[in-house]
């Protein structure tokens, strides 16, 4: 098939996690923070508590003011982030920091006007000279990432794609030939948030993508307990964590708490990643 | 690689470099539905009666073209007529839109109707239509809107809606719209998002001003049959841009004859920031699906819009009217809040017809320049809807007027 094809390309620290999990019989673990909540230092000790607790990738999202993929949690983290005054700017500035003392591979989440409005150009130099492996845009789909795809084709940070439950078989095609690192695979028909079960279609469209992409695919949206973990770890490289863990911090009474709070929390969830 | 780039198909749904598909992947599927079928009904001849009948014998239509003597002779300039979409059933121009998109969703065999609204029309609209359809319907409303907007709250509660109240971002039209949005990929299989204007992803933009276009079709005829030719200026209200695109399209061939002017609100000014102008004063981005003109920072985070009128509260503006701005094919100027109370008043006092403050707009625009026009010009105002749902608002406003003069 020609998914299967092999392209010469030269491999990301992003590919290089994945290479090195395949071996080691573990999935991948990637936690979601918002730059900017509780704070630009809140969430760089956040960063550092999930990367000391075993995450292999961090994902950061540059908050938007109307993020229509997100529920109510990084609703809430985006709108206290925007409060503090964090904008791409100073998202860009954080990764810096973070990267004079860590090498873990970094992800932006974000949405496409804080791009565009940036200069599509300027922002894919700025997070890549930041020390930035990947990008996900939420509201890029396909056709319009084909207007835009010489700014990213020329660009060494891996452009992410997502894969929905409603996607048509030709289109994950499609999007798993454009994307790379990961493929993001959106476990739910809906948005972002705590939920407590994991629909039974998701195992089927962890299996087709399989058939159709070499990628890791990595499922997110709605993951946040280790009983739906252990119920989709085999069909998939990666998980992905934002709205669990940014509650555990919301809902806590004081920082320290929360980040307790969290760490728990990894242990618990990184022990289920093991795979036999 | 390569060939399967070239595989995937330019975007869909642009007006020249706007609009567009900006969306999560998961509405993909749902929006190709949606244009599937709307593709396939609006040939349908058996639909095409089944809405005329609606458009007709429920909501009133065609609504006449008056002739507002009255406020022509005050003005002592152009002539000026009135298209009477007030007149509608509801009371304002959006039960065009939506009886055509409730029709659709039937076809589609789709049981739930959800719906955005900011002054309560578009809501009051839905809630209607989907009553007399017996569909189950749910309202996003603004936290803000569902204060200054109570009557229209309370018709779509007797109707038989539910009214969701919006606390999310500046709690107006716009988060209205995002919660809407996010009520449909989490409901994608059964629901249908009757959107009420001309904005939001293809093929939003394209169903609901053919939906519109029945305004100026029926405009054009008029005029023709009472004045032997085609207005010399059309004037009309834009927040999302639904009722000035419906007037605006059969006349674009027409637009070296005829000025086609969409009047945004103005707010306090420009200067102040506390505006909803996004064509005047806005910049190119990405709100809620498609590529327009947006109220934002320098970060693109988006900005509070700012309205006497609940309808023109809004950061954004339909992509077709980016394009008709970027073409000289119609041009947009802003009126402020205190221009627009003033025209409600001046046209309540002179014709006896009270108009929603947004088309107090249009009624302003035409109040400053028909002076300066000969006897013979002709102007027709957009009057897209009545203002019985802003009496609340301008009493308070006019009150405290008064008392400072």
């Amino acid at each position: 098939m020609k998914a299967m094809k092999k392209e010469k390309v030269r491999e990301t620290k992003i590919d290089n996690v994945f290479n090195e999990l395949r071996s080691n019989s573990r999935k991948a673990l990637i936690p979601f923070i918002t730059c900017g909540s509780p704070s630009i230092d809140g969430c760089m000790k956040l960063f550092d508590v999930l990367e000391k607790n075993g995450a292999d990738i961090i994902e950061i999202g540059i908050p938007f003011s109307d993020p229509l993929a997100d529920g109510p949690v990084i609703q809430a983290t985006s709108k206290i982030a925007l409060e503090n005054g964090i904008n791409t700017d100073t998202v860009m500035d954080t990764i810096v920091k973070i990267r004079s003392k860590s090498n873990i591979p970094i992800v932006i989440l974000t949405y496409f006007n804080t791009v565009y409005r940036y200069g599509i150009d300027k922002f894919l130099k700025r997070a890549s000279s930041a020390g930035v492996d990947g990008l996900i845009i939420a509201d890029l789909p396909l056709e319009e990432f084909y207007n835009y795809r010489l700014f990213f084709n020329n660009s060494s940070i891996d452009k992410i794609m997502l894969a929905s439950l409603t996607s048509s078989k030709e289109r994950l095609y499609k999007i798993s030939n454009i994307c790379k690192g990961f493929l993001y695979c959106v476990a739910v028909k809906g948005v972002t948030g705590i939920r407590d079960g994991i629909s039974s279609e998701v195992k089927d469209f962890l299996i087709k993508l399989r058939s159709i992409t070499n990628l890791p695919l990595a499922l997110g949206f709605g993951i946040s307990n280790p009983e739906q973990i252990n119920e989709v770890k085999k069909y998939c490289d990666a998980i992905i964590i934002g709205s669990k863990i940014l509650s555990l911090l919301l809902d806590a009474d004081d920082f320290n708490k929360g980040l307790s709070k969290v760490e728990e929390f990894m242990i618990k969830v990184k022990n289920v990643l093991k795979v036999n | 690689m390569r060939k399967n780039i070239r595989d995937i198909k330019k975007a869909q749904g642009y007006f020249g470099p706007y609009g567009g598909r900006y969306v999560p992947e998961i509405l993909i599927s749902a929006l190709d539905e949606l244009e599937k079928n709307y593709v396939k009904t609006k040939n349908d001849k058996k639909f095409q009666e089944e809405l005329s009948y609606y458009l007709k014998n429920y909501a009133g239509r065609p609504t006449p073209l008056y002739f507002a003597a009255r406020l022509a002779k005050y003005l002592g300039g152009a002539k000026i007529y009135l298209k009477r979409e007030d007149l509608c059933h509801l009371g304002a121009h959006k039960i065009n839109n939506t009886l055509g998109q409730v029709l659709l969703a039937r076809k589609m065999g789709k049981s739930n109707i959800i719906a955005e609204t900011g002054a309560g029309q578009h809501g009051v609209s839905t809630a209607a239509v989907s009553a007399l359809f017996d569909l189950k319907c749910k309202i996003f409303m603004g936290e803000k809107d569902i204060e200054r907007q109570s009557p229209n709250v309370f018709r779509m509660k007797l109707l038989g809606a539910e009214v969701i109240e919006v606390n999310s971002g500046s709690k107006t039209l716009k988060d209205a719209v995002n919660e809407a949005i996010r009520y449909w990929v989490s409901n994608i299989d059964d629901t249908y998002y009757v959107l009420g204007s001309v904005v939001g992803p293809h093929p939003y933009p394209t169903i609901v001003r053919d939906f519109q276009k029945v305004i100026g079709i029926e405009t054009k005829k008029q005029i023709i049959g009472v004045e032997g030719r085609l207005p010399d200026y059309i004037l009309a209200c834009v927040g999302g841009g639904s009722n000035a695109i419906g007037i605006f399209y059969p006349f674009l061939k027409n637009s070296y004859t005829t000025n086609l002017v969409g009047i945004e609100a103005g707010g306090e000014g420009i200067a102040s920031q506390k505006h909803g102008a996004s064509l005047s004063a806005g910049e190119k981005g990405v709100l809620q699906g498609s590529f327009s003109y947006v109220l934002q920072d320098k970060y693109g985070q988006i900005r509070e819009a700012h309205s006497i009128s609940a309808g023109l509260d809004y950061p954004g503006v339909g992509p077709e009217h980016a394009y008709l701005k970027e073409k000289g094919l119609a041009r947009y100027e802003y009126i402020l809040d205190k221009e627009a109370l003033e025209a409600f008043k001046i046209l309540s006092q002179l014709e006896g017809i009270i108009p929603a403050l947004e088309s107090a707009h249009a009624v302003a625009y035409a109040i400053k320049i028909a002076p300066n026009l000969d006897k013979d010009k002709i102007i027709i105002i957009n009057l897209s809807g009545r203002g019985d749902k802003d009496i609340d608002t301008a009493y308070k406003l006019l009150k405290l007027k008064q008392a400072k003069i």
